[in-house]
């Protein structure tokens, strides 16, 4: 009988994950620690719903819409109606969802290029309205989130919802939610369609796939993702404005990042988000704190001109 | 009489504004029409090239007008700078050159909030802001001087693409590519022009900007989106086409901040947007 080995992959995936999970532990509940963690994994959540829509090769540049649209209704739903604040997250996050869905009926019928700036003017459109409905929004001068400080879990009972080890092991499970999601797509046949799409729309149609309801449903996905994200975040923070949940940091960031760890990979968005997100919060930001966007702008070129397949691509080619 | 004639002052204001748009829309639609690529950062290039003729104006005390001199030249090499990079982009995926044309747009931007800082800048030269009545409306020295450059520049465009060898090589390579390689037109020489011509439009927009809006380093998105807009609803390859779209869009917009306030009028633009990509995405004026 062969003896079992796993593979380096694996034990590799496996420490980091235990890192992951005692990693607060680790580090002594040192708070800057949970909070860029946090962040990233809020962000690498993102990234990766703007990986799923390019593997059809349709570009977004609009994912600021649904986490804004996420943000906004459940704080509104927690803060104006009552609801627990896990359902609004949760509710919040299948309205996202939809939202991808019922914009993606009319935006799908453009292609490419014209479908990234049809998304771009959907997001400008909304954070203008955001702007303009003071009563929903609070108008530029934002909207607090509700405390948190005594949610009732249906399941759990009261947990302290606002203690920063808490939120880490949501965002956790938000990331985890979303690999989880992101890889059943990579690998199923949904997945192949996606593929089919991005090589062929014609010859996709030609062999039976529903390339209208495929990418519905891929869209839906993406919204869910960035809803799901755009909710907590919005709690997380505690404080959100239209410049800043429909704005630059939403919409294209991911899209650097994406870019940057290999796009169109499984392991790409998880990679570039975590370098480039590590390098700007601990590097960048502290010592160019104006100049520091600049950056962002010289990798995206670099990487678009140098090296298109991205840094994991880069890597599994050799 | 009094409601119809505010409506006919908004009217005209649009139709000034629409024309300074025309000239905005060319240079982006040169581009997209023989090369493919939408050059996003053509909005922040106008914004920079106002910058400069503000300093200019400062500075030296040139004359806004004078200054097209200096920044045309300027934009045009900054246009063939980022050609480089297009080119190797060019044809593998359309994505591709948006996002670099993204990246290009997000370094402008932030090389002008390092350089000039992230606030409202606006000129105020005494000799432009003299108020003209002509009739029922009202309009200022610097308003109207812009609206005579666009339409002389679009003027000469026109005689451009019809006369020269290149203007017609530019509409040859838009009909179609294949066949006006084999009829002996040089493809690369041909984009490069493009370029120059295209980005050095951006400089000649940003030096007649200064009139109409003041200056803020982010408004170089607000200008290409509106760009992109009158490129779709005027389609492409017809200069007449993108004069009426440009009035058409200055009009919305004007009547849209009368009736709803300024931030909502900015939502009428890319409303329009929306529905031309999804009525009619080849055009209104394309034939």
């Amino acid at each position: 009988m062969r003896k079992y080995k796993p593979s380096p992959k694996l034990l590799l995936l496996l420490s980091i994950s235990l890192i992951l999970v005692f990693y607060p532990v680790l580090l002594n509940y040192n708070l800057y620690a949970l909070h860029i963690m946090i962040l990233l994994f809020l962000y690498m959540t993102l990234s990766l719903s703007w990986n799923l829509l390019i593997l059809t090769g349709y570009p977004c540049l609009g994912q600021g819409a649904f986490v804004g649209i996420s943000a906004y209704v459940s704080i509104f739903l927690a803060g104006s109606v009552g609801v627990p604040i896990i359902l609004a997250i949760i509710l919040s996050t299948l309205i996202a969802a939809l939202s991808a869905c019922l914009i993606g009926i009319p935006l799908l019928r453009l292609k490419g290029p014209y479908f990234a700036i049809g998304t771009m003017a959907f997001a400008e459109i909304l954070r203008i309205l955001a702007i303009e409905a003071k009563g929903f929004t609070g108008g530029v001068k934002g909207i607090y989130a509700p405390l948190l400080g005594q949610t009732l879990f249906p399941l759990i009972g009261m947990i302290p919802f606002d203690s920063k080890i808490v939120h880490y092991y949501i965002a956790l499970v938000i990331l985890v939610i979303g690999a989880t999601m992101t890889y059943i797509v990579f690998y199923s046949r949904f997945g192949l369609f996606l593929f089919a799409i991005r090589e062929d729309e014609e010859s996709a149609k030609s062999i039976g796939i529903n390339v209208f309801s495929v990418m519905i449903l891929c869209l839906g996905i993406t919204g869910f993702l960035a809803g799901l994200a755009g909710a907590f975040y919005a709690y997380y923070v505690g404080y959100i404005v239209p410049g800043m949940v429909f704005g630059f940091n939403f919409s294209f960031l991911p899209l650097i990042w994406v870019l940057f760890g290999g796009i169109q990979t499984y392991w790409g968005p998880f990679i570039g988000t975590a370098i480039l997100f590590l390098m700007d919060e601990l590097f960048a930001r502290p010592n160019f704190p104006t100049t520091y966007q600049f950056i962002y702008g010289g990798i995206l070129v670099v990487t678009v001109l140098f090296i298109p397949e991205g840094i994991y691509g880069r890597l599994v080619k050799k | 009489m009094g409601e119809y004639s505010y409506l006919i002052k908004v009217i005209f204001s649009g139709i000034i504004q629409g024309g300074f748009y025309a000239l905005l829309t060319v240079g982006v639609s040169l581009i997209f029409s023989v090369t493919r690529v939408i050059n996003l950062p053509h909005g922040d290039m106008v914004i920079l090239c106002s910058y400069i003729a503000y300093h200019m104006f400062t500075s030296f005390g040139w004359d806004p007008i004078l200054s097209i001199i200096l920044v045309v030249p300027a934009s045009a090499i900054m246009g063939k700078l980022m050609e480089l990079g297009y080119k190797k982009v060019f044809k593998t995926s359309e994505w591709q050159s948006l996002v670099l044309a993204f990246g290009f747009s997000y370094l402008f931007q932030n090389t002008m909030v390092g350089a000039f800082g992230a606030s409202y800048t606006a000129l105020i030269i005494p000799k432009y802001e003299a108020v003209i009545k002509m009739g029922p409306v009202v309009t200022s020295t610097g308003r109207l001087v812009t609206f005579i450059i666009s339409i002389g520049v679009l003027g000469l465009l026109a005689l451009f693409f019809r006369r020269t060898n290149l203007g017609r090589a530019m509409r040859a390579i838009y009909q179609d590519e294949e066949t006006s390689i084999f009829m002996g037109v040089n493809l690369s020489r041909v984009y490069t022009l493009t370029f120059l011509m295209g980005c050095g439009l951006a400089g000649l927009v940003g030096s007649i900007y200064i009139f109409l809006q003041p200056i803020y380093p982010w408004n170089g998105l607000d200008l290409i989106i509106k760009g992109i807009t009158i490129m779709i609803l005027a389609g492409i390859g017809s200069l007449k086409g993108i004069f009426l779209a440009g009035c058409i869009i200055g009009i919305c917009e004007s009547l849209g901040i009368f009736y709803l306030g300024g931030m909502l009028g900015d939502v009428v633009a890319y409303t329009i947007l929306i529905v031309i990509l999804l009525v009619r995405p080849t055009g209104l004026f394309s034939r």
